[in-house]
């Protein structure tokens, strides 16, 4: 509970601009609300939210949040060594609450070398106090949406980009994630006349694609350099 | 917006559907068998693709055209934005700055 607060902090902020976001963008508060408490997953919502508001269809919002939720399979990934030997309920109540704070949360817990059996419960505190967060700061953000006039006037719709520069300067290390942010950042542009927003989507793939594929060029590159030295 | 009630709860039943999708099978599967490296190298650079195809868009199109010049508000505050979070690393001093910044940059406009 106590290594999940500062996490709270960051989460809650976040909370009250997707209800406000929501109302702004004319979804009903009781979608908002429900989409908090079945959905339960931060960066997806917000995109929802933004690309509900700009008219995009039923198809898009699933399909892009199937793409923005890809992640947790890389957090689901590193965390199943750890759970794997728990029972199946637990698995499925776990994987509910697998966000990205939880999950960086709850890794440093599992990474710690003593042979406490009670890790688990640790991981389930820390999602059950995300999750309480993340209900109570929608239904405020929600409240007050509805009692702002004109959101947008007050440039709340700037507040969802402002949050995404902050969360994505810190990721830019490196090559290969300056070439994934060029390809995926010019096709946004480029393809924005696409239909429905199915342009982020491709801007997307393709980013993570050219991405990866230069990191492994790099980590190859350098191995090739030292062998043709030694010969 | 142009959906209606109930074609909004299929969008949260769809959303719920496809996000657990992303979180449990992998938790069960990967405890046995493991992912392979390209697939887990790939699934790292998503993150900031998706963050960066949302930011641009928003911050740059204005009526439905490219607008890269000063009189854009929403550019000059993602600047100041991305600017802060470079030099301190942290998150809600950024957006403070960055909401500051568009509030400011208004008003100049407005007296320009």
């Amino acid at each position: 509970m106590r290594a999940t607060l500062p996490l709270m902090a960051g989460v809650i902020p976040f909370g009250i601009i997707f209800g406000a976001m929501s109302v702004a963008g004319g979804i009903p508060a009781g979608i908002a609300g429900a989409m908090s408490a079945f959905v339960f997953a931060g960066s997806a919502q917000l995109i929802a939210a933004g690309l509900l508001s700009s008219g995009a269809g039923i198809v898009v919002v699933i399909t892009t949040t199937f793409f923005v939720n890809l992640r947790h399979n890389l957090y689901a990934a590193t965390l199943a060594p750890h759970v794997g030997n728990l029972p199946q309920r637990w698995l499925l109540a776990l994987a509910f609450w697998l966000t990205d704070e939880t999950y960086l949360v709850v890794i440093r817990r599992y990474a710690q070398h003593d042979r406490s059996p009670y890790k688990h419960w640790f991981h389930l505190g820390s999602a059950l106090t995300m999750y309480g967060s993340w209900q109570v700061s929608t239904w405020l953000g929600i409240w007050a949406g509805g009692s702002i006039p004109n959101p947008a006037g007050w440039g709340l719709d700037f507040a969802l980009p402002a949050t995404f520069i902050g969360m994505l300067v810190p990721l830019i290390r490196g090559r290969s994630m300056l070439v994934c942010v060029t390809v995926a950042g010019a096709l946004s542009l480029a393809l924005n006349t696409l239909p429905n927003q199915f342009g982020m989507v491709i801007a997307v793939c393709a980013g993570a694609l050219a991405g990866s594929l230069t990191q492994r060029l790099d980590i190859t590159a350098p191995n090739r350099q030292r062998e043709t030295a030694a010969s | 917006m142009n959906l209606d009630t109930s074609s909004l709860a299929l969008v949260v039943a769809g959303m719920a559907a496809v996000t657990y999708v992303s979180r449990y099978p992998i938790l069960f599967l990967a405890g046995r068998f493991g992912l392979p490296r390209s697939v887990m190298d790939a699934l790292s650079f998503v993150p900031p693709a998706v963050l960066i195809a949302v930011i641009l868009p928003s911050v740059l199109l204005r009526d439905g055209g490219l607008q890269l010049d000063w009189r854009n508000e929403y550019l000059a505050a993602a600047l100041v934005t991305a600017f802060i979070s470079w030099r301190s690393q942290r998150l809600f001093l950024a957006i403070l700055c960055g909401m500051l910044a568009l509030w400011l940059w208004r008003g100049l406009l407005l007296i320009v």
